[in-house]
């Protein structure tokens, strides 16, 4: 009788031992699980502190962005302009004194442009110019300043020559024959 | 003392953009021909020489000539060069016209 109580009370702590013992790994397996967690956690925020930084950076930027893209938008020409016919708006294409900023000041300083031919495919305008009333000086200026002016326009070919009744080396002022072909980035 | 002064974009690049492609030059001939007086040193190899330092990085001279003297005692001179395209001409002495963006 006294054995079977002997072996009940040691199973009955057997049972209690087993419990906390299972009890103990599991506060183990969730405390580690916490930490894991706690370190994702401070990872995550440091991780966020990191892109709200960059978010403020971009904000700070943003008047500089939308400056850029408008000025680059402005290089690029739109050889169709919109206008409003008995109010609904209609796109028709530019006439021959209507051009980009660029090659009307080309135009204003006294070289005369014409419109050249695009290759098919090619989103781009051309323009053949020609001026014989230009210093070397003056020319080359011009020409660096209104490459300046739009990002997406250059020179394909540009040919200075000094005029045939100009003796060389005269000291002279002598007005520069030119003949350029120009590039500007365009909309189909 | 130059006569002619002849710059061809080369070596097209094809960017894609919206409805097309866009061709920039990858590289640019410039071709100078002029004269030089004789007896007056070689005029036109300093010149030559001035004029590569201010080029852009990569660009070369490709043909360096000096013809028979003329009757008016001149020799033609012709150089060639490749030029790199590096955006601007301020290396040439200009001025800078504005500040470009700088992201």
């Amino acid at each position: 009788m006294v054995h079977r109580q002997i072996a009940f009370l040691a199973g009955i702590a057997f049972l209690v031992f087993g419990f906390i013992s299972l009890e103990v790994f599991c506060v183990r397996q969730v405390t580690n699980g916490s930490q894991l967690l706690l370190q994702q956690n401070l990872m995550q925020r440091q991780e966020n502190e990191r892109m709200r930084a960059e978010i403020e950076g971009l904000k700070a930027l943003r008047s500089h962005i939308t400056a850029m893209f408008a000025r680059l938008n402005d290089a690029v020409f739109n050889p169709r302009i919109t206008e409003q016919t008995s109010g609904r708006p209609r796109l028709r294409p530019l006439n021959g004194f209507e051009r980009p900023s660029a090659i009307q000041a080309f135009a204003d300083a006294g070289v005369v442009v014409q419109p050249g031919r695009s290759t098919l495919g090619e989103s781009s305008a051309i323009f053949e110019a020609g001026s014989s009333r230009l210093e070397f000086q003056r020319l080359i200026a011009l020409l660096a300043e209104q490459e300046n002016s739009n990002a997406f326009l250059y020179l394909d070919r540009l040919l200075l020559s000094r005029p045939a009744a100009i003796p060389p080396f005269s000291e002279l002022p002598t007005y520069i024959d030119a003949r350029f072909s120009i590039r500007i980035l365009a909309t189909r | 003392m130059l006569d002619t002064i002849s710059i061809e974009a080369e070596q097209f690049e094809h960017l894609p953009v919206l409805g097309g492609t866009y061709r920039v030059p990858r590289d640019y001939r410039v071709v100078l021909q002029g004269l030089e007086r004789s007896g007056q040193g070689d005029g036109s190899q300093a010149f030559s020489d001035a004029l590569q330092k201010r080029f852009p990085t990569g660009s070369e001279l490709i043909r360096s000539e000096r013809l028979e003297q003329r009757s008016d005692g001149t020799v033609p001179f012709l150089l060639q060069y490749s030029v790199k395209p590096s955006g601007n001409y301020y290396g040439l002495g200009l001025k800078k016209i504005a500040e470009p963006d700088n992201l």
